[in-house]
């Protein structure tokens, strides 16, 4: 027996700790499996909080959200609702990198979300501290509780990472997170530890939040959403978002000047911390070291809530002392008085290697247990969920004795945070960009229902009608594109091409053909209207612009399926985790020691750890189907 | 194949000769030497020592060996080089003895392999070595050992190093929201992109010399029968090798033989002739002649003067391959006959007088692309490492086209990836093991 069972509290199924964006979708998605979900939190009111920037989406994350929609979460259906103004980001670089971004109204956001949360059958909140897991013949059995009360359950997933043990840097000021209205958690650094799991620190910064009053809002610049929004849920039956304005200013030289005079005295400076690469913190210090030709940043001014004094100026994230936060604020156009209410920070706090998780998000060690979000050195809301949303899934799944749930690179942005989560070291707070995504350009912001919904209804995260819906969208998609087969006369085709400057073609030829073309595109040629297609707004838009990618990059996609399944072939060779790498002669000394270490699941995982090399990879392949071979000989 | 077991092999050319070296290389070649020596009880990396090796009890042969301890080896792994004696009963008696021992004996290109696998030696430097066995010319040789030293290793690493950077600059500027691209952003992608691949051509640019002052060329005799090729070919050889014989068919299959015009080596072959034939044989041995002439890297095209021409036979010819040198041979009958020389295409010769072969010499290095040789070459020779150059050219022009169509960013990066990974597979950063395996295969034992 393992003393008190807290009263109430029995026959739990999964316990989730922690109530931030990857809590939430955890309790969600283990609950939608069919498990009785206890969600423990600090503080029932902060639910769904969005700390820090008042978005949902953007790039690379936008797909993300997406894909939590697909695979039946909250976050893209509580942002639709909630999101004051829509716009597709990166329209000038490739449709297969646009990404959906929501403002969002963070107030109304957070309500949302707790309304899902409680009033779902399946899940209790109660709140708690947790301070461990309960560990039982090598599984998760339960959590203990600061007053020693012990819970038990089949599964545990921690998400309680927010800001573990964390500490502000304001220029060279320090100041215990906790104060500066951040959640701080403590305790539970020490109990993982002493289960043997190894901890790292990193660092991350906001942008400051200036007060309303004081900004001259008559001179800056009007931004407005995209007046035909793109949802994040493929579940509306209406979507007819606000669009309300918001503002940008930009920055100049002088500002340039007073930031880059003073960047020795910015801990988050990435010079220091990241060192060079393509992939970056976008904090204003590096953006100028990075970008020396441009004299001009832009910013954006986002209320936090509807009528909120505060305003979170996007785009100027630091750590510079305050003093030259503000001085060189004042240098901007419209800012000349502008007050801080919270100056810009950097914030460090502690997480978990995440290479001591599976690709289930369970960890290695302990059967049942499952790690996700911050605690995993991930930065964001988005990274957070998805996170969330397949520890949560494969912990309820594992309750029901079923199998888990996995995301591939080549599913999902999901698939390539988790994978690069446990199979690099990355020593910096990883964000998703769309450069982490070999196969980006077929992970597509229109395409997350044709990728996952068939995986989502099997592991019963979404119900058969939610399933019909992403399959119906995805068949209108492709009657479209076998539509485009259809030859077009000259006389049909010449006037259209005229009018957008095209060289117009001289025989019949296939619809197909003529989409091919950069600037010509399938709507021009097919009315919609016409076509009767049996999806409906919002989603005929991205039904005819999904048509359209797929015919234009029909060639790079034939690439890529066939490189993937080239990767995966070889990838999908299995390692056992007692192989015993010290063993393997021929393996280099290093891959030895970090093989041993991270213990990968499969060749591709160990493929991507730094350090192991081909030859590595040759040895190791040989070494297996050697012994693959003498285990069937006897 | 497994790797890291001791492996075995002679590594001087079969045969008699003065000296004979032995390489072993694995975990146990010192404990081997310890063994098969005796005398040897503590070895000192890299001092050579005199000892005696022996089979059971008996004296096998007194040779010097030089231990060399891991990673200061050319494989990177213990390894033991035994000079002995050149007799093949010497050299079998130590390789068994240490096969006996638990040695394994090597595979062709083994040892490189290993140096390449343990990082002693990138792909390139890899290549060198077996271009330095095979080097038929000294300008080759001297290709070989440029690229052995890392000079042609060095430029590739500079040009992925400068793909790499171009598309971390493009990655990044996909990975900002808030910047819209701008006019400098794609005059910049694009000068680069350009200035990237006058650097890529460059490797390429001498190619075909490089390839054939290392391997040799293919120079085939072709024509009708009976047009004198035979004879062309033994007045080329200097010595009668090929059968010649009025009777048109004499020679059925091919006859070879390598030599050598200013320096540059030549794979010279005599075929059947082109004719329309009935006999099965002779047909045989005329789809040789057709395969051999699509395989050459110039055709010696001969013609009779004295016989009607048959067009037929030149149509074909010209069909499967298009470095032709065109020959009206028998010229010292031109009056006999009555034959009018023509200004056109053909050089005349006499193969019989041996007229007019200097010319012909000269011809066929010009139409090798090696009549200068510079003194100083240094580019990619082998086919592989044409092909990934050729790959990488070909993603940079893409890159080209995308930009200069719509310029749309993320295919830009997409072909700029595929760009440099044509490059790194160059270098074996990448390199799928297949393609290992093909290349370390074609090595000779023993290296
Ligand atoms: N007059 C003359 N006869 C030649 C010449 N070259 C070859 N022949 C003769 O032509 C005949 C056929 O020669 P051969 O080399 O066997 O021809 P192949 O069938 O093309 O190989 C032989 O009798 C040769 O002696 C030449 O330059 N002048
Ligand atoms: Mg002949």
């Amino acid at each position: 027996m393992l003393g008190n069972s807290l009263t109430g509290f029995n026959n739990i199924d999964t316990i989730v700790v922690g109530g931030g964006h990857a809590g939430v979708e955890a309790a969600l998605a283990a609950a939608r499996t069919g498990c009785k979900v206890l969600l423990i939190t600090m503080n029932k009111q902060t639910i769904g909080r969005m700390s820090c920037n008042p978005s949902i989406g953007g790039l690379a994350k936008g797909q993300m959200v997406r894909e939590i929609d697909a695979l039946g979460g909250a976050m893209g259906k509580a942002a639709d609702i909630t999101g004051t103004q829509f716009k597709l980001l990166n329209k000038s670089k490739g449709r297969a990198v646009w990404s959906p971004r929501a403002q969002v109204d963070k107030r109304e956001y957070e309500k949302h979300i707790h309304k899902t949360v409680t009033s779902h059958n399946n899940i209790t909140v109660v709140e708690g501290e947790v301070v461990s897991p309960i560990i039982k013949k090598g599984r998760a059995a339960g959590v203990t509780m600061s007053n020693q009360d012990k819970i038990i359950s089949k599964s545990v997933v921690l998400t309680n990472g927010t800001f573990l043990n964390g500490l502000i840097h304001i220029g060279d000021k320090k100041i215990p997170a906790g104060r500066m209205g951040e959640v701080r958690s403590e305790g539970i650094t020490e109990s993982l530890s002493s289960l043997g799991f190894k901890h790292g620190r990193l660092k991350t910064g906001t942008p400051p939040r200036l007060n309303r009053e004081t900004i001259n809002w008559s001179i800056l610049d009007i931004i407005t959403g995209d007046e035909k929004p793109a949802p994040f849920s493929h579940f509306h039956s209406l979507f007819n978002p606000p669009n309300t304005p918001s503002h940008s200013v930009n920055t100049n030289e002088r500002v340039h000047n007073i930031i880059w005079e003073n960047i020795n005295r910015s801990p988050m400076y990435s010079g220091e911390i990241l060192g060079v690469g393509p992939r970056y913190c976008p904090s204003i210090e590096d953006k100028i070291n990075r970008f020396k030709e441009r004299n001009a940043h832009r910013l954006i001014c986002e209320p936090e809530w509807k009528n909120s004094d505060q305003i979170y100026l996007n785009g100027f994230s630091t750590s510079l002392p305050e003093k030259i936060q503000l001085e060189a604020l004042q240098k901007i156009k419209g800012f000349e008085s502008v007050s801080l209410i919270k100056p810009g920070y950097a914030i460090e706090y502690d997480y978990f290697f995440p290479n001591q998780l599976k690709t289930t998000l369970e960890t290695k060690t302990y059967k049942n247990l499952y790690l996700a979000g911050q605690i995993n050195g991930t930065s964001g809301y988005e990274e957070a969920a998805i996170q969330g949303l397949i520890a949560g899934a494969n912990a309820g799944l594992f309750c029901l004795g079923l199998g888990p749930i996995t995301l591939s690179r080549s599913d999902a942005y999901g698939g390539v945070l988790i994978d690069d989560l446990i199979t690099k070291s990355t020593p910096e707070p990883y964000r998703m960009f769309t450069s982490r995504a070999e196969n980006r350009l077929i992970l597509r912001f229109t395409n997350a229902n044709k990728r996952l919904s068939l995986k989502a209804f099997s592991s019963m995260l979404i119900n058969k009608k939610q399933h019909n819906t992403m399959q119906e969208q995805t068949k209108e998609v492709m009657a479209l594109i076998k539509y485009c087969d259809k030859t077009i006369t000259t006389t049909q085709a010449n006037p259209i091409l005229k009018k957008i400057n095209e060289k117009e073609i001289t025989q019949k030829t296939k619809l197909k053909e003529l989409i091919k073309r950069p600037s010509v595109s399938l709507e021009m040629f097919v009315s919609m209207k016409t076509k009767k297609l049996k999806v409906r707004q919002p989603y005929v838009d991205e039904v005819v612009l999904e048509a359209d990618t797929e015919i234009k990059y029909s060639g790079y996609i034939r690439r890529i399926n066939k490189q993937t399944k080239k990767i995966l072939n070889n990838e999908a060779l299995l390692l056992n985790s007692e192989i015993k790498y010290d063993n393997i002669s021929g393996l280099s000394k290093e891959a030895q020691e970090k093989l041993n270490k991270s213990k990968p699941e499969n060749m591709g995982q160990a493929m991507k750890i730094s350090g192991v090399t081909i030859s590595d990879a040759a040895v190791l392949s040989v070494y297996i189907s050697k012994k693959q071979r003498v285990s069937r000989e006897t | 194949m497994p790797l890291g077991d001791t492996i075995v092999a002679r590594s001087t050319p079969y045969g008699y000769g003065g000296i004979a070296v032995v390489r072993l290389s694995g975990v146990n070649s010192i404990k081997i030497l310890k063994k098969i020596s005796r005398q040897i009880k503590t070895p000192v990396s890299r001092v050579a020592q005199k000892t005696k090796i022996y089979h059971k009890k008996n004296i096998l042969d007194e040779t010097i060996v030089v231990c060399y301890t891991k990673p200061r080896s050319f494989t990177g792994e213990d390894m033991v080089e035994i000079s002995c004696h050149g007799s093949p009963f010497i050299v079998d008696g130590i390789i068994n003895e240490c096969i006996d021992l638990g040695a394994r004996s090597a595979g062709p290109g083994e040892f490189t392999r290993r140096a390449f696998e343990n990082g002693k030696i990138d792909l390139i430097q890899a290549e060198s070595i077996a271009n330095t066995i095979a080097a038929s010319s000294k300008a080759g040789l001297f290709n070989a050992i440029s690229g052995l030293g890392g000079e042609m290793s060095n430029a590739i690493k500079g040009t992925a190093s400068d793909i790499t950077e171009l598309l971390s600059y493009c990655e990044h500027l996909l990975d900002v929201s808030d910047v819209d691209i701008q006019k400098d952003n794609k005059l910049y992608i694009s000068k680069k992109t350009s200035e990237i691949n006058k650097k890529v051509l460059k490797l390429i640019e001498n190619y075909d010399t490089c390839r054939v002052l290392t391997y040799g060329a293919i120079v085939v005799l072709a024509g009708k029968t009976n047009s004198g090729k035979s004879t062309l070919f033994n007045a080329l050889v200097g010595n009668k090798r090929s059968i010649v014989n009025k009777t048109a068919g004499t020679t059925r299959d091919y006859v070879d033989a390598n030599i050598s015009i200013s320096g540059v080596p030549i794979r010279l072959v005599d075929t059947a002739g082109v004719r329309r034939s009935k006999s099965a044989i002779e047909s045989a041995g005329i789809d040789n002649s057709i395969m051999l002439i699509e395989k050459a890297d110039v055709v010696c095209l001969v013609r009779d003067v004295s016989v009607k021409d048959d067009t037929y036979v030149v149509d074909i010819i010209k069909l499967k391959n298009d470095n032709i040198i065109y020959i009206n041979n028998k010229s010292d009958l031109i009056k006999k006959v009555g034959y009018k020389k023509k200004k056109d295409l053909y050089m005349y010769i006499s193969a019989i007088n041996q007229t007019g072969i200097s010319s012909l010499k000269r011809a066929i290095l010009q139409q090798l692309n090696v009549e200068k040789i510079p003194n100083k070459l240094s580019g990619v020779s082998t086919p592989r490492q044409y092909e990934c150059i050729a790959d990488c050219i070909k993603s940079l022009a893409n890159t080209n086209n995308k930009i200069k169509n719509g310029f749309q960013l993320e295919l830009i990066c997409y072909e700029l990836e595929n760009a440099l990974r044509s490059v790194n597979s160059l270098l074996g950063v990448e390199t799928e093991d297949l393609v290992l395996n093909n290349m370390f295969n074609s090595f000779c034992v023993g290296k």
